[in-house]
């Protein structure tokens, strides 16, 4: 008797369950995953557009969840993705973006391109976010160059002007290296960021890895130089051989470990922070050889769909939302609030002139049109350069020999 | 009368206890051990980069790591680690359970038996990030000590030549006090009138380690080499987090060589393949240790 009776309410129970559920059901909005490795304010800044688009619609709903960078960009996309579960919405970097194309991780977003949007966007950007089939994987919305950071007070106390040659430059380090004071803090890892920083010494010594035609040149005299330079700040104890805080903090200026630093412009406002509180930072161009022009690097993230996704339409229509729309609201926080970035696309750059005018950021808009793309290359060749940098900057290698040894490395490839 | 070859109804209510408990350990084992090893030489047959390309290969990884010239070497940093780190752990393993067991005073031991523990409770990760600090080249603690006393300061983790000792000391601080507890357990399992009798037979403190305490901590002393060998091949976390494989891949590891081909290369078929040629090289030493134990015994 009691068993029947425990039976009935159970029945009645998972009717009524059957009932509300078609309703609960039709009020569930799609799910779509959105993975980045960003931490404070960007991921504040992120949390709130996946919130603000979330309210707009009541189809999809964003989730959002922020990993470690490392992991991000080496095991847990990949991973995701061989058991089928990768992200729905992925932030791709220069330095994922062939390895993601080639394995076929990204969804073309060709098709959600306006014509307008295309002829808004920078060429050189538009380009890197296609792939070599013509397609265009990834939607970029943020330029970040690089300049030489330094700290005034220290460079007027020793009679230094900001350095404008390489030969100035070595001499500067030279001369702030002190007992308690390295002159300049330079990345020290084997490391895609460290990569970053080096792109644009080699450019400014006509040095490239692979010349117009594709050949490998990686084992040319200028790429000697330019490699002999790089290493010889390491070799002669004027940077540090560890670092505390990342080579991407102003903290390295801030709290005397150099008086000067190559950094970018996501050091802007943490610059002008610490500028308020007393210091004096300043920037100036990428120190070049003799006669040479100027030359910085642009980076900046990208994002994209996996090929995975269940509604890559949907995935699109958030990232459009985001930042390849009419209303760019978002794009002018994310590029001078959140952080400091230049947009992608001329007409943000147009009507928001004045932003980039400010303080610090003035400086950076001076040499903004110097800027090359950061380049694509495959893991192989990264990891290649990446050996060859750190054989000049601890191996003892001198910079013929490293770049020789890379030249064989990369012909083998082929 | 029982019939012969039938299993009384006790005896196979404890043989059905005795399983229930090694059930869990059993299954965690197969699925996270044996498992995983069988699928990592099941991948180590195909060309396979996670995503869009699959294809049997055969044995070809194994072919390509032969040529492979930075597998080897990494493999050779690989024995430096362990020839750097297990050596000196089981020396003042064995040197700091000798001691610990001389002093009487049981609150004393118990403080210092903790002290050493404590590292050992720490995650690698944390570790890893105490020593950097400690390591760095102007404002880490050890070089201030250093040139507080005149001394020179050390690049330590930003030289090639140190970068691997920084990582082994590390190692050894982590694990010195599980491995001191291993053998202080042995020490006191030693029957006390072998003491009294070598005493009695005029033996000093050096011939009664070396010819009784020394020989009667073997069993432990195998279990020891074995899996402080083991754990200088698997050490990745604390690398990665010190050094990443530099400065100029003086401390780029077989573990490390592996991850990064696997993930950063997109190889994880050949990544599978290396780690099967380690799990063998790892099989074979600890083989050879175990066959040594069992001959001198």
């Amino acid at each position: 008797m009691k068993l029947k009776r425990f039976l009935s309410i159970i029945m009645a129970l998972s009717m009524t369950t059957a009932v509300f559920t078609p309703v609960y059901a039709s009020e569930e909005k799609e799910k779509l995953t959105l993975w980045d490795f960003h931490n404070g304010s960007e991921a504040e800044s992120v949390q709130e557009m996946v919130d603000e688009y979330n309210q707009s619609q009541d189809k999809v709903e964003i989730e959002y969840s922020s990993v470690n960078q490392t992991d991000y960009t080496t095991t847990l996309v990949t991973t995701a993705y061989a058991n089928g579960e990768c992200p729905d919405i992925l932030w791709v970097e220069p330095a994922t973006y062939k390895k993601f194309t080639e394995a076929g991780m990204l969804a073309d977003l060709s098709s959600y391109y306006t014509d307008d949007l295309k002829k808004d966007i920078l060429p050189s950007y538009l380009e890197a976010a296609t792939g070599d089939d013509g397609k265009i994987y990834t939607l970029p919305f943020e330029c970040e160059t690089l300049g030489l950071f330094y700290d005034a007070d220290v460079l007027k106390e020793e009679g230094i002007e900001p350095p404008t040659t390489w030969e100035e430059l070595k001499s500067a380090a030279e001369k702030l290296t002190t007992d308690d004071r390295y002159g300049i803090v330079l990345p020290v890892e084997k490391t895609a960021y460290t990569l970053f920083n080096w792109w644009p010494f080699m450019w400014m010594d006509d040095a490239d890895i692979y010349d117009a035609d594709g050949n490998v040149t990686i084992g040319s005299d200028n790429m000697a130089d330019a490699l002999d330079f790089w290493g010889s700040f390491y070799q002669n104890g004027y940077c540090p051989s560890s670092l505390q805080s990342g080579p991407w903090s102003i903290d390295n200026i801030a709290n005397g470990v150099a008086a000067m630093q190559i950094g970018g412009t996501y050091m802007i406002n943490a610059a002008e922070e610490y500028n308020k509180d007393g210091h004096n930072i300043g920037v100036v161009p990428l120190p070049t050889p003799e006669g040479k022009d100027a030359v910085t690097v642009a980076g900046g993230q990208m994002l994209g769909v996996s090929s995975q996704s269940k509604d890559v339409d949907a995935a699109a229509d958030f990232i459009f939302w985001c930042f390849g729309s009419d209303d760019t609201t978002n794009v002018v926080k994310w590029c001078t609030e959140t952080k400091f970035a230049y947009p992608v696309r001329q007409s943000i750059i147009d009507n928001n002139k004045d932003l980039f005018q400010e303080g610090i950021k003035a400086t950076f808009t001076e040499f903004y049109d110097t800027a090359r793309p950061e380049p694509q290359y495959s893991a192989e060749v990264s990891d290649i350069m990446g050996d060859t940098l750190q054989a000049v900057m601890f191996g003892g290698s001198s910079g013929e020999e490293a770049a020789k040894d890379a030249q064989e490395k990369i012909e083998a490839l082929k | 009368m029982k019939q012969k070859g039938k299993m009384s109804g006790k005896k196979m209510k404890q043989m059905l206890v005795t399983y229930t408990f090694v059930l869990p350990d059993f299954i965690g084992l197969l699925v996270f051990i044996i498992i995983p090893i069988i699928y990592s030489f099941y991948m180590s047959l195909y060309n396979w980069n996670f995503a869009n390309i699959k294809e049997f290969i055969g044995l070809q990884n194994y072919v390509t790591m032969f040529s492979d010239s930075e597998w080897w070497q990494s493999l050779g940093r690989t024995f430096k680690l362990t020839l750097l780190y297990v050596p000196a752990l089981f020396i003042l393993s064995i040197l700091f359970a000798v001691l610990i067991n001389y002093v009487k005073n049981e609150k004393a031991a118990g403080f210092v038996k903790t002290a050493f523990l404590l590292p050992y409770s720490i995650t690698s990760v944390i570790a890893s990030c105490l020593w950097m600090f400690l390591y760095m080249d102007r404002s880490g603690f050890i070089n201030v000590f250093l040139k507080a006393f005149g001394l020179k300061g050390e690049k330590f983790l930003g030289s090639t030549s140190q970068a691997m000792v920084c990582i082994a000391v590390v190692l050894i601080w982590i694990n010195l006090g599980y491995n001191i507890i291993l053998f202080l357990s042995a020490i006191k399992d030693i029957p006390y009138s072998y003491y009294e009798a070598a005493k009695l037979d005029g033996a000093n403190s050096w011939q009664i380690f070396w010819k009784i305490t020394f020989p009667l901590l073997k069993p432990t002393s195998v279990f020891v080499l074995i899996t402080s060998v083991i754990a200088s091949f698997q050490c990745l976390d604390l690398i990665m987090v010190m050094t990443g494989g530099g400065p100029a891949k003086s401390t780029e590891v077989a573990s490390l060589y592996i991850y990064k081909q696997s993930f950063e290369m997109m190889k994880a078929g050949y990544g599978a393949g290396l780690s099967v040629v380690m799990f063998l090289i790892l099989t074979v030493l600890a083989v050879i240790m175990l066959k040594i134990n069992g001959k001198e015994e």
